[in-house]
């Protein structure tokens, strides 16, 4: 889990066989941000559903592109219970998987994949973009992140291009989660970082103090 | 040995052609799909000659190719030079023998990178290979001949097995000749299929078992897998019976490979079976002990790897191969261009393909460098950072307009003729545009008309805080990236 965005999670990061929602404009880059750390350090990550991620993006989240798979439903020309075996097979296999808005999984298909998810410690990240989080009900999401507010930077009328996205997250859920908070969210920052406003702010002189520690304890 | 090679954009019909050097040997093996080589020596007493029976063959294997297609023909005493003949025949002559023991002299001149050949055993990363080559080329050594010309004991002292392997490939001494001889015969596995499969991706989930189980055994008797037999009866009657050799070694996805391939050729084939498949039969035909190269003990797979492997296996079982991607960094200027799926089965030829026209071989470390290298490179005209997190896989036709409903146009010189000010997608849903920049002209491949794309790209912020890159192409509107 991103140090960054922990403080979006409860406990600070995705807890094993729960699922999160992801919701909003800018759902998909929030997703992917969740999971880059895990892939960095070793996990496998799928994502199921999702034909059009790009790709050049998910490389500047920092992922490691060598641990990703993308599963893709062709839609209409697949029985359901055969995109549910497909999924719950993935679950099987994977720490981490990312669901897409076009992997719909309700009622009993969604009973089954929580009950693999529980059973193996496998996590799901649910960016559902536009959708309601209805869809995803189902996996009854611990975390739901709702991207309320966007604002792009960098771009005006004619000038500039698109440069960094301020956006504000509302937290809820079950849980720990239940009591919705609101925190501002960097999407990216202007240095290509997912972070919490906060946090990206104070980052700098956070380390600086880390350093200090550490000098002072070695010398003592 | 001799090598029939077929131009890439034609391997997919290769049954024809295995077929065709059946009525010269019954022994002619597969490297995979248009690499087809079998033992000379026997045929060619038969056929009056070595080059009688290599013109004999090109003469099959172009009646056998329904389209013109090139096909080469080489001899050589070994296969990384038959391979290597057959590829310089196939750019010029149709045939082409080297004579027995004139092996080192054909290769003298060939490049370093030949022992990147799929004929060649270092093909793979399989003991550092790519490695090897990197350093050798680092050397100074850019040819097979340069590296021939070392001393045998100091390749072997410097650079282990794997580079004795490289230098006595590059002497012209193969070290696998043909093997027919029966050991590792008690390894093989079959499997009924019932019910009948009718989809490959079925079959191809049974062999993977089958591999295993063969692989498995072959690892207790100590040996090492070079060629297979695979065998696939249908329903109807129908059977179809091919011999794969591997350049190194079989591992069970290697075997699983060449089964989809035969069953993809067998199927496209006009001899194709009529019924679904009720038997796969797979058996080891050359095998050789195992040298002592065991996976390490650790720095191997982990035990995460393997997980998601059987989970990926499992899921192009159900879904079909194509189904399952790997992400893929390329160079480009348009997001659909520098991000690229790759399926599954071809990720490790990704980076091989792209890099076809470096001319320096490449090792683990080195094609990583290679890949950033085409990646960073000043693609002039990419945007740059953020990239847009959703890049459907076919733009999407909008209409763009400006404040008097007319459609927003670029002029001659790169002016946008007024502000966008609303966007309408494809569903008909319209919006303000609340910000917008732009435009950027991207004139690609000017040199060549049918293939030369010029567009004018936006981004445009709307109303509801969404933000998309929008391309304007021949005067239509195209959305083409969400930076969601």
């Amino acid at each position: 889990m991103e140090e960054a965005l922990a403080p979006l999670l409860p406990e600070g990061s995705i807890r094993r066989g729960t699922a999160v929602a992801v919701s909003g404009h800018g759902a998909m880059t929030l997703a992917v941000a969740l999971t880059a750390e895990a892939s960095r350090r070793g996990s496998w990550v799928a994502a199921i559903g999702m034909a059009d991620l790009g790709v050049a993006a998910l490389a500047e989240r920092g992922v490691d592109l060598e641990r990703w798979a993308l599963i893709d439903l062709p839609g209409a020309t697949r029985s359901r219970s055969l995109m549910a075996d497909a999924e719950g097979a993935v679950v099987d296999g994977f720490d981490l998987v990312m669901l897409g808005s076009a992997a719909r999984v309700g009622g009993a298909t969604a009973r089954r994949l929580l009950a693999r998810m529980r059973e193996h410690g496998a996590s799901l990240v649910c960016a559902i973009g536009g959708a309601s989080t209805d869809i995803v009900a189902g996996l009854q999401p611990e975390v739901r992140l709702m991207i309320t507010q966007t604002r792009w930077t960098g771009i005006d009328n004619g000038h500039g291009r698109l440069l960094a996205r301020q956006a504000e997250v509302t937290i809820g859920g079950r849980g720990a989660a239940s009591r919705p908070r609101r925190m501002p969210v960097w999407l990216p920052s202007e240095d290509g970082r997912v972070a919490c406003a906060e946090l990206a702010r104070t980052s700098a002189s956070t380390l600086d103090l880390g350093l200090q520690d550490l000098r002072e304890r070695r010398a003592g | 040995m001799m090598a029939v090679r077929l131009g890439a954009s034609h391997a997919d019909d290769w049954e024809p052609v295995a077929a065709a050097l059946e009525q010269f040997t019954p022994e002619a093996e597969a490297l995979r799909p248009g690499l087809h080589a079998f033992g000379a020596r026997g045929p060619s007493r038969y056929f009056g000659g070595e080059r009688a029976l290599a013109e004999l063959v090109a003469k099959a294997v172009a009646g056998a190719m329904p389209s013109a297609s090139r096909a080469g023909v080489g001899v050589a005493d070994g296969l990384f030079a038959a391979g290597l003949a057959a590829k310089a025949a196939s750019a010029s002559t149709d045939v082409l023998v080297v004579p027995p023991q004139q092996s080192q002299p054909f290769l003298v001149d060939l490049p370093l990178i030949s022992l990147h050949d799929p004929v060649s055993p270092l093909h793979g990363d399989e003991d550092g290979a790519e490695a090897l080559l990197d350093v050798l080329w680092r050397l100074g050594i850019r040819t097979l001949g340069d590296l021939a010309a070392l001393s045998e004991a100091d390749v072997l002292g410097r650079f282990g097995w794997t580079g004795l392997l490289a230098h006595r490939l590059a002497c012209g001494l193969d070290d696998r000749p043909l093997q027919t001889e029966a050991a590792g015969e008690d390894a093989g596995a079959e499997a009924e299929i019932d019910p009948p499969a009718d989809r490959i991706e079925t079959v191809a989930f049974m062999a993977r078992a089958l591999a295993d189980t063969m692989m498995a055994r072959l690892d207790r008797d100590g040996l090492d897998c070079m060629s297979v037999n695979i065998e696939a009866h249908s329903d109807s009657g129908h059977a179809s019976h091919r011999r794969w050799r591997h350049e190194f070694r079989f591992n069970a996805p290697a075997v699983v490979d060449r089964v989809r391939w035969q069953l993809e050729g067998w199927y496209r084939s006009p001899e194709r079976p009529a019924g679904p498949i009720t038997l796969i039969r797979i058996k080891p035909c050359a095998v050789a002990p195992a040298n002592g190269r065991q996976l390490g003990m650790w720095g191997a797979r982990s035990e995460a790897d393997e997980r998601a492997a059987k989970a990926l296996a499992r899921v192009q079982g159900l879904l079909g191969a194509e189904a399952v991607t790997v992400p893929h960094l390329a160079g480009g200027r348009r997001p659909a261009d520098t991000g690229r799926r790759v399926p599954l089965h071809a990720a490790g030829d990704a980076d091989r393909g792209q890099d076809s026209s470096a001319t320096g071989p490449r090792n683990g470390k080195k094609k990583k460098k290679t890949k950033t290298k085409v990646v960073d490179a000043p693609w002039a005209g990419r945007l740059p950072a953020p990239s847009p997190a959703v890049v459907p896989p076919q733009p999407e036709p909008v209409v763009v307009t400006d404040c008097e409903g007319a459609l927003v146009t670029v002029g001659g010189r790169g002016e946008a003729s007024a502000p966008p000010q609303r966007f309408t997608d494809s569903a008909g849903r319209s919006q303000a545009v609340t910000a917008w920049a732009g435009p950027w002209p991207l004139d690609e491949r000017w040199w060549r008309p049918s293939a030369r794309r010029r567009q004018a790209r936006f981004q445009l912020v709307l109303n509801d805080g969404s933000a998309h890159l929008c391309v304007l192409e021949s005067g239509r509107w195209w959305r083409e990236a969400t930076y969601d």
